[in-house]
């Protein structure tokens, strides 16, 4: 059999280590054979590739951000968590929110369910915070770096981008597909763009090559365009990622266009701008599920909850296999009082296979409110089980102890809150609980002293604040 | 304070006779002491409406009916005071009927006062002294000239004759009465007492009496005679409810609400459906509101929680609940064991691997944060005396770390005496030995600290910290 062909069958199989061993001695004979070296390229790439739209990490206090608007805007228009105007807080009240004070999403993405612990600890232990090149990409960049025994497969330092680089070493092809990656732009240019945007994570080399790209192709490849803005946004220049974005979408409608642009005003604390373009997205592209999920976030976060759960049911009419939208309707229903609903969208998230200790945490909750006390136990034992995440535990704990208060045993539920403070030491709400039941059981110097520990843990809880003065007044 | 805000639970039921059968209206009730042996007593009024029966005069004592007198009108108010400094401390009852006020002693008839007459209309004057003086007098003209009056102002006995049909009924009416001056009494409205020189409980009191014409009436408590007399209002107005402060040998105050200004009376009825109910006020009971009781919600939790729609699955679910009642709770009371079995496993966990916060016997808290990037960290404790006024001594802090991974400068340090509800910091560097090296195995980056009392082996808290790896990325 051609090697060749065999490449490319394992490669359309997901068989990449296989296709790049292939490709490797294809290349050993033949070091200038550019089939294999881009069948490479893109192997490498499609191993550590994430879905880089569904993993941006957004910061969420970035004081050195000069990109900011305004420093208070109005009500409504920006997702900076701790407004303290009443519009928001009396639409808030329901749902509880994340120690960053976003409200509870029913899913976990980047940025919003960051809690104590993950990148708020991060940011107490007064390291900065990187604004550069996503963490992300560094860190798969050096994993593939160390993976590859014998150096590694393109020097990306002595990468000539521009069209006369001549330096002959030993990796000769690499020279000659430079110079030529230029005039055969769609052939190769694109795969080594990829590869040095999400292989080796390098943003300026690659940013350098789509500047070259674009300018050979006249500026008429809405794809270029579309990957200097993702360069740009790890670069943080927002603003010139906008301009490449709208260009592009002049150029040639796409979704990940639409998506990307609505992600830098979300960048730029524009949300309304963000919900502007995913409408006129979802005209060119109606009921497409990607743009659909989008403005349902962007609802949520707004906390415009009924906008948000409409465009969820949407997405389920198209797609009523996301999980996403599932476990969005459900968290509204819960927090909307109907735990009976919640169950049954949670219990549809199960039977389409997963299986995870937020989920039997969640099982667990809607059948202690809506009564079915038989399975509750079972499902926070599960819950339990399955969690490995401290933090999951923590909450786990958390809910079990009021399923202990539920049963009128102060005992275990100051036992349940122990062992959740054991898993997670700042967890604010435990810490109230623990306040209030001591305050019963007689105890108020302990309780004020864990009270205390609340309002440190999570300045913002109400409750914490509110028990603390009164005890003090009493 | 309004009503609700009074919690049900501060009454002991006492006594329910449902049988009792009583009617009565506000102002007709009182508790009095009204035989002088301290014990005070209930007493009501308990009105009958219908021609054939009377109204009462009841006396509880207790929950027992040990009085009971018929009265001889409908009663409006009654009232309860003392009389004078001197005699015998026994208060007495005054009842309103009519006109007449009825004072009660020792539950017997005492004293009638009756309400000065009010005067009477001229011409009807005349048409009586007419009709008594001239006994052939035209009856025809006398009568049309009572009816020029207005029927209000006309005495009842004028109102009555005009009212009979038949010239001998007319006839016979005349004669039976024209003997006697017509008289015109107001009903007595509503009553209340005024506590004559001091404010003593026990001290006498005038009673306040408000008639229908809008007469107010201060009596003597002795002689019971007016003292004072009042018009209420200028205008036409009927008082209902009486109040008076203050003294009347000093200074004092009388307000009074008209029947046209209220509509309504009924706000403290004790009974419906003619029960009696008594009820105890637990000696305990605080009718007091305190700041925190009253403001203790957050602004958000006075909004009442709007109730969502019960959908079909809420039915179905309720129905399973009602079907498997006993199974399901049988089931949630063995898996609360089970529960129980895994908190109790996971706190004993928890404390072998000394892993907890606090040690609530000895009610010390201990915290820790590490501070910097590496490799030379900050790592700050705090110790916390949870004590209400223990102070607490002979402590130190052991550290304990892999010796090839981290150096301190200090592995036992002595802490000082922490007073109560005071905290303490400790601030020690860490240094990272060898950085560049990436351990996969975790457990050497842990750090132990172990907070001990001389001469015990048992470390009063101990907790273990994961130190964060040395960032690379910013030393490069």
């Amino acid at each position: 059999m051609d090697p060749l062909y065999n490449a490319l069958s394992q490669f359309k199989r997901r068989n990449y280590d296989k296709c790049v061993a292939i490709c490797t001695s294809i290349l050993d004979k033949q070091p200038l054979d550019q089939a294999a070296w881009c069948l490479k390229m893109r192997a490498l790439t499609q191993r550590v590739y994430v879905d880089d739209l569904e993993t941006e990490d957004v910061l969420d206090t970035d004081t050195m951000d000069d990109n900011v608007v305004a420093t208070a805007p109005r009500p409504g228009t920006s997702l900076k968590p701790n407004l303290t105007s009443t519009a928001q807080t009396s639409l808030m009240t329901a749902r509880p929110r994340t120690s960053t004070g976003r409200p509870i999403s029913g899913v976990a993405r980047p940025g919003t369910q960051t809690r104590p612990g993950s990148s708020i600890d991060r940011l107490k232990t007064a390291r900065p915070v990187t604004t550069g090149q996503t963490a992300r990409a560094i860190r798969l960049g050096t994993a593939a770096m160390l993976s590859s025994k014998d150096g590694p497969f393109i020097q990306v330092s002595r990468l000539n981008l521009s069209k006369y680089a001549r330096n002959g070493d030993s990796f000769g092809y690499r020279c000659y597909v430079v110079e030529n990656a230029l005039e055969l732009a769609v052939n190769l240019s694109k795969p080594l763009f990829e590869y040095l945007f999400y292989h080796e994570g390098d943003v300026r080399n690659a940013l350098e090559l789509a500047v070259q790209a674009t300018q050979y192709c006249q500026f008429n490849d809405w794809w270029w365009k579309v990957q200097l803005a993702k360069c740009y946004v790890s670069l943080n220049l927002i603003r010139d990622a906008e301009q490449q974005l709208r260009s592009a979408l002049k150029q040639y409608h796409h979704v990940e266009t639409f998506v990307r642009l609505a992600r830098i005003y979300v960048r730029l604390d524009q949300p309304l701008s963000a919900q502007e373009i995913c409408k006129a997205g979802l005209e060119i592209f109606p009921n497409d599920v990607t743009i659909l999920t989008e403005l349902a976030r962007l609802h949520e976060i707004l906390g415009d909850m009924q906008n948000s759960i409409k465009f969820y049911r949407s997405v389920v009419i198209e797609d009523a296999m996301n999980a996403e939208a599932i476990a969005s309707i459900g968290v509204y229903h819960f927090y909307n009082n109907q735990p009976e609903l919640a169950l049954r969208y949670y219990r549809r998230v199960l039977t389409m296979g997963a299986h995870s200790g937020e989920l039997y945490n969640n099982l667990g909750l809607c059948c202690l409110y809506s009564q079915q006390l038989d399975l509750t136990l079972v499902c926070f034992q599960r819950a339990l089980d399955l969690a490995t995440d401290p933090l999951i535990k923590a909450d786990v704990w958390y809910n079990l102890s009021h399923v202990a208060i539920g049963a009128g045993d102060l005992h275990l539920s100051v036992q349940c809150l122990n062992l959740c403070l054991s898993c997670d030491t700042t967890h604010a709400p435990a810490l109230n609980n623990l306040a209030v039941l001591n305050h019963k059981l007689g105890k108020t110097n302990l309780a004020k002293s864990y009270l205390a520990s609340a309002k440190r843990a999570d300045p913002d809880l109400v409750e914490a604040q509110s028990n603390l003065e009164y005890l003090e007044n009493k | 304070m309004s009503k609700s805000d009074l919690n049900i639970s501060r009454w002991l039921e006492a006594h329910i006779d449902r049988s009792a059968s009583l009617t009565t209206l506000p102002k007709n009730l009182v508790l009095a002491d009204v035989c002088g042996d301290g014990e005070y007593r209930l007493v009501l009024t308990d009105l009958k409406l219908e021609n054939n029966e009377k109204s009462r005069l009841k006396v509880y004592k207790g929950t027992v009916l040990t009085s009971d007198q018929t009265l001889p009108d409908i009663p409006s108010s009654i009232i309860s005071f003392y009389t004078s400094n001197y005699d015998s401390k026994i208060p007495v009852i005054g009842v309103a009927c009519g006109p007449d006020l009825l004072i009660y002693k020792n539950c017997k008839p005492y004293f009638k006062f009756v309400v000065p007459p009010l005067p009477i209309e001229a011409l009807e004057h005349s048409v009586w002294n007419r009709l008594s003086e001239d006994p052939n007098i035209d009856l025809k003209s006398t009568l049309d000239d009572l009816s020029s009056i207005p029927y209000n102002s006309l005495s009842p006995r004028s109102q009555k004759l005009l009212g009979l049909q038949t010239p001998t009924a007319i006839k016979d009416f005349i004669s039976k009465y024209k003997s006697s001056e017509p008289k015109k009494f107001a009903p007595i409205t509503c009553m209340a007492t005024l506590n004559r020189s001091t404010q003593d409980k026990q001290s006498p009191a005038c009673p306040v009496v408000a008639t229908e014409a809008g007469q107010i009436f201060i009596l003597d408590p002795q002689t019971f005679t007016p003292m004072h007399e009042a018009i209420s209002c200028a205008t036409k107005a009927i008082p209902c409810v009486l109040q008076a402060a203050g003294m009347y040998d000093v200074e004092f105050r009388i307000i009074i609400a008209c029947r046209s200004v209220r509509r309504r009376l009924n706000s403290c009825l004790l009974r419906r459906g003619g029960a009696i109910n008594f009820k105890i006020l637990k000696r305990t009971a605080d009718f007091n509101l305190s700041d925190g009781e009253m403001n203790s919600n957050p602004i958000q939790q006075t909004k009442p929680l709007p109730l969502p729609k019960r959908s079909k699955l809420f039915l179905e679910q309720s129905l399973r609940e009602r079907q498997n009642a006993v199974d399901m709770h049988q089931l949630f009371q063995k898996d609360l064991i089970r529960l129980r079995l895994t908190a109790a496993r996971a706190t004993v966990q928890m404390q072998s691997n000394q892993s907890s916060i606090g040690n609530e016997q000895e009610l010390v808290k201990l915290s820790a944060q590490v501070l910097g990037l590496g490799p030379i960290f900050t790592l700050v404790l705090t110790l916390k005396n949870m004590n209400n006024d223990k102070p607490l001594c002979g402590l130190s802090v052991v550290f304990h770390a892999a010796p090839t991974f981290y150096q301190l400068p200090d592995y036992l340090l002595e802490v000082p005496l922490i007073p109560p509800h005071l905290t303490y910091k400790i601030e020690t560097k860490v240094h990272e030995k060898d950085a560049v090296v990436e351990d996969k195995h975790d457990s050497k980056r842990l750090l132990r600290v172990f907070v001990i009392r001389k001469g015990e082996a048992k470390p009063i808290v101990a907790a273990a910290i994961n130190m964060p790896p040395t960032d690379l990325s910013f030393l490069l």
